[in-house]
């Protein structure tokens, strides 16, 4: 694990910032601040998966089980065949290399890929505060990596030792300065920062959440998730239920006020599954504890939102959660609540990253702010589009405390005013028509 | 290329309350909806006193509620507390020759006074009420430099995207 390669940041505030270069359409950097509540919004294909989607290869290449190489390109978050297929054709042709990076507080990681023949090779391993940052690359010499080490102040302090015990190390897309240990027989010990502990924190709740089953595999309930949350949400309510966790009410209280169901019962038909029972209706009702339903005949909404909430409920301070449009399948009428879940779990210390098409969930988050339901400085708006040539343009802006955006160029009341019109100039042509 | 002219218009209830609904060519909810959309894109503000929010809360279809809702998150409305002139106001009201007519004017009292302390720019549909005005304009000067335009007139749109000057023809002091 991560660990093992470097010293990890112990910072726990999540991401707080992201940088892509030469990633799809995001052919030229593109940093966006990630704040406790973060709305991606834009046009299809506009480049909003595309800012995090690398964060998603380094976490499935860290997650992978067995060594991938420096990056994993075909894995449960993000699946190409080939590295082709991500690479940008930008202004200027195809671009040389790609830059990941994250930010968790003063604390930065940035990795840097070149393209080869075959895949991606890695680069340049950069980590570390910005007074104190190593960069290392795996074609450095014994004097650049001597400048390394000095850099690094982290983790044992070799200072002193001969080069000739120092080399670099490679775990997955993490490189190292490791140190040989004196008098033993192959001990390495890290002395150059490892990855911002954010990057193995990421939640992913992606936008296909799977057709809702009859049974859900058990699986473990832990801290973590690797690969995709929903996976995991059936077992996390199971183990809740089993424990009495109050995170399970939560749940609960959450699915009824999006008038999905009021109660849900995770019952483990076998060693490995679980079946997922759920109120028929939205609010609980005398004489209804046994008015449950199997999840599979209920609408889709609430095995498409379920894992929405359970993600939130489930994680914890400096977690990232990257919810791809969590209003799919949900009456407008539930985005108001919606928004409140999200800003609920925002102010629990969460980073939330929503990426979604509902302006009727960015108006609610508008509304929580403009109520003092949570601190304007919590949340962030970035607005994707594309230029004549196909490059990713990000426009940002705050709210201020009357949940304002301000110039921020997104086009919903262009295409609402828009429909409209067009609707009412054929309703008065209809009727013009019609009494000629 | 010089930046858009973003001016502040005073814009009367009844242009949100047709505003989506199907109407007929002298009173089209398609082109108060295009008016609207115009104001929007071009990014001119909005000039409202609480006297006139409260109409527009009460009048506005779900396409113009709509409309305001955008132009309020981005910032184009600005809240305009009206001060008050007795005298002007009797002044004016003085040059209606019914009852009727005063009442009139009366009502749309708040427009004039939102577009004296703004950029001089009202909107409305209402024909009546434009007549009266323009008529007390002659004995009015303070009335003769505001524009009273209405969406439904030809050239409105080039008229916003021009930056809604002060143009005499559009003026309640333009005299033919």
């Amino acid at each position: 694990m991560p660990q093992d390669v470097g010293n990890g940041s112990p910072t726990n505030t999540g991401i707080t910032s992201i940088t892509v270069e030469g990633y799809k359409s995001i052919s030229e950097r593109r940093t966006i601040d990630v704040r406790p509540l973060t709305i991606l919004a834009g046009a299809n294909s506009s480049g909003k998966s595309s800012m995090v989607q690398p964060l998603l290869l380094i976490k499935q290449t860290l997650e992978a089980t067995f060594d991938p190489g420096p990056l994993k390109l075909d894995g449960p978050n993000v699946r190409f065949a080939n590295a082709a297929e991500m690479r940008p054709r930008g202004r200027d042709g195809l671009g040389d290399s790609l830059v990941i990076a994250a930010g968790s507080g003063s604390y930065h990681t940035s990795i840097e890929y070149q393209w080869a023949s075959a895949g991606v090779e890695l680069a340049e391993f950069r980590s570390g505060t910005s007074d104190r940052c190593v960069a290392i690359r795996p074609t450095m010499d014994e004097a650049e990596l001597r400048m390394a080490l000095a850099a690094s102040t982290t983790g044992a302090s070799p200072r002193r030792a001969t080069l000739d015990r120092l080399q670099i190390g490679r775990h997955r897309c993490v490189l190292s300065l490791l140190f040989a240990v004196p008098d033993t027989d192959g001990v390495f010990v890290p002395v150059s920062p490892g990855p911002a502990a954010a990057l193995w924190r990421i939640v992913h709740v992606p936008a296909l959440r799977g057709n809702p089953e009859r049974a859900y595999k058990a699986a473990a309930a832990g801290g973590q998730y690797p690969g995709e949350f929903q996976e995991y949400f059936a077992a996390a309510l199971h183990a809740w239920q089993e424990k009495h966790d109050s995170r399970l009410s939560e749940v609960w209280r959450w699915a009824s006020r999006l008038g999905l169901t009021w109660k849900v019962d995770a019952r483990r038909v076998s060693d490995t599954s679980i079946e997922l029972l759920v109120g028929r209706l939205p609010k609980a009702r005398r004489g209804g504890a046994r008015d449950l339903v199997n999840i599979a005949d209920v609408g889709s909404g609430v095995s498409q939102v379920l894992p929405v909430i359970v993600a939130l409920v489930a994680a914890t301070r400096g977690d990232t959660v990257y919810i791809e449009q969590p209003e799919i399948h949900l009456h407008p009428r539930a985005h108001d609540g919606l928004a409140r879940l999200l800003a609920d779990a925002a102010t629990r210390g969460l980073r939330v990253i929503a990426e979604t098409h509902s302006s009727l969930l960015i108006r609610a988050i508008q509304t929580a702010v403009a109520e003092g339901a949570m601190p304007r400085e919590d949340v962030v708006l970035h607005w994707f589009s594309r230029d004549d040539d196909g490059v990713t343009q990000v426009t940002s802006a705050e709210l201020d405390r009357a949940g304002r955006f301000g110039d921020w160029p997104e086009d919903f009341a262009e295409v609402q005013l828009e429909a409209a019109e067009r609707y009412v100039t054929a309703a008065e042509k209809a009727m013009q028509e019609a009494s000629a | 290329m010089s930046a858009p002219v973003r001016r502040r218009l005073v814009i009367d209830a009844d242009v949100l309350h047709g505003a989506g609904d199907p109407g007929t060519p002298s009173a089209s909810g398609a082109r108060r909806v295009a008016f609207l959309k115009a104001v929007f894109a071009i990014c001119h503000r909005v000039a409202v006193p609480a006297e006139l929010q409260d109409e527009w809360r009460r009048h506005s279809s779900a396409e113009a509620r709509e409309w305001y809702v955008y132009m309020w998150s981005m910032g184009k409305v600005e809240p305009v507390v009206l001060r008050h002139d007795a005298a002007l106001r009797e002044r004016v009201l003085a040059t209606a020759p019914t009852r009727n007519e005063r009442a009139i004017m009366a009502k749309d009292w708040h427009l004039i006074l939102a577009a004296l302390q703004s950029d001089g720019l009202i909107v409305s549909c209402d024909g009546h009420a434009r007549r009266h005005f323009h008529r007390a304009a002659t004995d009015v000067p303070e009335l003769s430099r505001l524009v009273w335009a209405d969406p439904h007139e030809d050239g409105i749109l080039e008229w916003l995207r021009e930056g809604a000057p002060t143009v005499p023809e559009r003026c309640l002091g333009y005299q033919r």
